[in-house]
């Protein structure tokens, strides 16, 4: 993929970024169906997936772009099997992401809140970016918040991808 | 006697993508402000400028579609005129303008003056930072450089994009304090390519001394980054983070 990196060398970098910074949240976003992709292969990006348990994950279906030097190869992958492995890796991180939530409830978190939205207020962790990353739901019945300010949340329910919290005094 | 009413216009802006030309179409509003132009984000307005994505397939059919929904806006006369920019006319523009002849322009990446210019607006060179922000007011995109020197196999942005262009730390600060007076209190870094900042300015990878520089910057709780690609990753942003509260533990790695 002429990305300058191998699999080992990711894996390294992540282990290093997980040792020097343990708090971090890390996003990755993966590519499957790159042309002469097998199942083989894909296992081993299962297994990598699982290993790694990334807190954020996306995942692309590849794109046969011209002009770019992929596009000189065989875009040999089927649709439909770049969309069921892909499918496949977001069955893999909901997996993940619902066993990294479980474990915050009881925590507290400082969490900004960017919205409101039907009963709820919806707010962010540092360790959450806008649109992409989970939220943080807060009964809107309960509590009065301020849209951009920041609160102090306590977890008390997990999903795969969201949070629901209390706000603490 | 006859009077005259003269229509005044309304731009409406459109963002189509990521994060990127959110922050392009946000540039393009401040500039748009500062001439005196009426301008909205994606709500109703007789001027009509799409900001493309060219990317991967869906996304350019987004694009297409909006553009096509448009033109048919423009058929019936609910809106009077139709500019196209960002990735996917830069990308294609000899094919939209043949395809879809009825826009009024289309315009690539680094036109901005030209787009200025057909909208009735100068380009103010001395706006820095000046941005009309599109997102909730606590957080704010910050670009720290434009294009991509990487050579991915897969991905089209450089073609679009062109090579990596860091925008220099003094600007960066200045564009994040007035961010701040405004109220924005999450700074979110972004570029195509985080881990090349300064290579091209600084003849070094220089993202930590960036984030040294606005962590000063009062009013700003969280800096954020994004799109911090693995391959020659400076290991000192970790100190940074470790050491100021204000950087967020969380890196997104493409």
């Amino acid at each position: 993929m002429r990305r300058g990196t191998t699999k080992e060398k990711t894996t390294k970098l992540l282990k290093e970024f997980r040792a020097k910074v343990p708090e971090m949240t890390i996003r990755t976003t993966l590519i499957v169906g790159y042309p002469g992709e097998t199942e083989e292969d894909f296992q081993t990006l299962k297994d990598w997936v699982k290993e790694m348990r990334f807190e954020r994950l996306g995942c692309f279906t590849y794109s046969h772009e011209e002009n770019t030097h992929a596009y000189n190869l065989e875009d040999d992958v089927p649709e439909e099997v770049k969309m069921k492995r892909a499918n496949e890796i977001m069955e893999i991180q909901s997996q993940i992401s619902w066993e990294l939530n479980e474990a915050k409830i009881g925590q507290e978190f400082k969490v900004v809140i960017d919205r409101k939205e039907g009963n709820y207020f919806v707010g962010r962790t540092e360790f959450d970016s806008p649109d992409v990353d989970n939220e943080v739901l807060i009964d809107a019945s309960k509590t009065y918040l301020k849209t951009g300010e920041f609160t102090k949340v306590k977890v008390i329910e997990a999903e795969d991808f969201d949070l629901y919290g209390l706000v603490v005094d | 006697m006859r009077t005259k009413t003269i229509k005044k216009n309304r731009i409406n802006v459109v963002t189509l993508g990521c994060s990127k030309n959110v922050y392009d179409s946000e540039v393009l509003m401040g500039q748009l402000k500062a001439s005196g132009k009426d301008v909205v984000h994606e709500q109703e307005g007789n001027v009509v400028v799409i900001n493309t994505c060219g990317f991967i397939n869906n996304a350019k059919e987004e694009s297409v579609n909006t553009i096509l929904h448009y033109m048919q806006k423009k058929e019936a006369g609910d809106v009077d005129k139709v500019f196209v920019t960002g990735c996917l006319s830069e990308r294609y523009k000899p094919d939209l303008e043949k395809e879809i002849p009825n826009v009024d322009q289309y315009f690539g990446t680094t036109e901005l003056p030209s787009l200025l210019k057909a909208l009735g607006a100068d380009y103010k060179h001395e706006l820095i930072g000046e941005r009309l922000t599109t997102t909730p007011k606590n957080y704010a995109y910050l670009k720290i450089a434009e294009g991509c020197d990487r050579p991915c196999s897969f991905c089209a942005i450089p073609l679009m994009r062109g090579k990596h262009k860091s925008t220099p730390i003094e600007d960066l600060v200045t564009e994040a304090e007035k961010l701040a007076v405004n109220g924005v209190k999450e700074l979110i870094l972004i570029a195509q390519d985080l881990t090349y900042y300064g290579l091209d300015l600084y003849k070094k990878r220089n993202l930590a001394e960036l984030l040294e520089q606005l962590v000063k910057v009062e009013g700003i709780d969280w800096i954020r980054l994004h799109y911090a690609f693995p391959t020659g990753f400076p290991m000192d942003v970790l100190d940074v983070m470790n050491r100021e509260p204000k950087i967020c533990n969380y890196l997104d790695i493409p």
